[in-house]
């Protein structure tokens, strides 16, 4: 078993265990033990489910919840918090169909924060992010991707900061960045 | 066709609600109860009618919750015709705020309740941010003006972080304000952070 197929098999462990609330924390310090091999993880598969890992051209469909990622039409900042929390879920549409996402999204939507559509994001766009600490410092990959199927649903992959210095002005900027341009992508359903 | 609110659902929470009456549709019959009062939830009654709560919603991104009896809510946001009789922004961003505080109850971290200070705390003059809350309860309060886009972060610590971005032709200009007490909100930073939203007289003055 390889080494990102172990850590993701051991979190959904502890999820199902300690509860969801546990995730974030994980993925944080997962970033700070093993940053230089969370690269080489995207080739690896990181579940047994999983058709294979998650490949530059393909395209991952993300829900859009009014009040969470969506408000009165309009994308924000936050939209990519996940990212940096626990875990930027959304579907390979490769690998599954326009009826199979909504039908999964809308199981998850609530009275609170119903589902009001979906965006588009490229893996190669995601991929090819980039973050700087600081003005001296070298660029680094800031987002990876990788295929974290779930017996219910072969297409779920997660995307998420693979960067320390995620709370910073450079990784606002990059939510920043996507927010500017996914918002005219917005798919209402 | 605007009714008095039933009893069951008036709430002083969420401000002064709008409910529009509206027939049943084609499938949702029999004797319903009221589901749940959140912002954009239609409440099924008994009576062949069935009511929109209007506060807290744009016409846009209303909310049906269809309860049909043996089946699985259905939630939807559809587009509503009630924009007419639809609540000022402000409006609408503390009745969400109003509702995350409920819903968080008494813990000690309330990001909510931060928001709500911070909202307080901002001039009349600025324009009514519109708010959302994340799935690890961090609060985004949030502007989106011609070029200029900003928010405000509350994690429930007392305190509220800034982020803008200006935007001027193909070139972005990104500004950062962190770890601000929340008894700073109508303070000096506003005029650094938050001036593109500033009236022109204000500005001009400055």
């Amino acid at each position: 078993m390889t080494e990102c197929r172990e850590f993701f098999e051991a979190l959904d462990g502890e999820c199902r265990t300690q509860g969801a609330a546990i995730r974030g924390p994980r993925l944080r310090a997962m970033r700070g033990d093993r940053e230089q091999r969370l690269i080489e993880w995207e080739s690896q598969t990181a579940s047994g489910f999983s058709p294979g890992p998650v490949s530059n051209h393909e395209t991952i469909r993300k829900a859009l919840y009014q009040g969470k990622e969506i408000v009165d039409g309009l994308l924000h900042r936050n939209s990519f918090l996940p990212l940096d929390t626990i875990g930027f879920s959304a579907d390979r549409t490769s690998f599954t169909t326009d009826d199979e996402c909504k039908a999964r999204s809308a199981a998850r939507a609530s009275s609170e924060t119903p589902l009001y559509g979906y965006i588009d994001v490229t893996v190669a766009s995601l991929r090819e992010r980039q973050c700087q600490k600081d003005e001296t410092s070298v660029s680094e990959r800031a987002i990876g991707i990788y295929d974290t199927a779930i017996k219910e649903n072969v297409a779920h992959a997660e995307a998420f900061m693979i960067v320390r210095f995620s709370k910073t002005k450079p990784f606002k900027s990059i939510q920043a960045d996507l927010m500017q341009e996914y918002q005219p992508r917005v798919t209402p359903y | 066709m605007l009714i008095s609110p039933p009893e069951a659902v008036s709430s002083q929470t969420w401000g002064a609600p709008i409910f529009e009456e509206r027939p049943v549709p084609a499938g949702a019959s029999g004797s319903y109860p009221v589901y749940s009062v959140n912002l954009g939830t239609v409440c099924l009654s008994a009576g062949g009618a069935y009511f929109v709560y209007g506060i807290g919603n744009t016409a846009a991104t209303m909310t049906e919750t269809l309860l049909i009896e043996g089946r699985q809510p259905l939630t939807i946001a559809e587009v509503v015709p009630i924009q007419s009789h639809s609540a000022s922004q402000l409006d609408r961003t503390i009745a969400a705020l109003n509702q995350y505080r409920a819903a968080t109850g008494e813990s000690s971290l309330n990001p909510a309740a931060d928001a709500l200070q911070f909202l307080d705390a901002l001039p009349k003059y600025l324009p009514s941010p519109k708010a959302a809350r994340s799935d690890t309860g961090t609060i985004t309060l949030f502007w989106n003006v011609d070029n200029f886009y900003a928010d405000a972060e509350f994690l429930g610590d007392s305190k509220f972080s800034i982020f803008t971005r200006e935007r001027v032709g193909n070139q972005t200009r990104d500004e950062v304000l962190e770890e601000e007490p929340i008894g700073q909100a109508g303070g000096t930073w506003l005029r650094t952070y938050l001036a593109p939203m500033f009236p022109r007289t204000l500005t001009a003055a400055a």
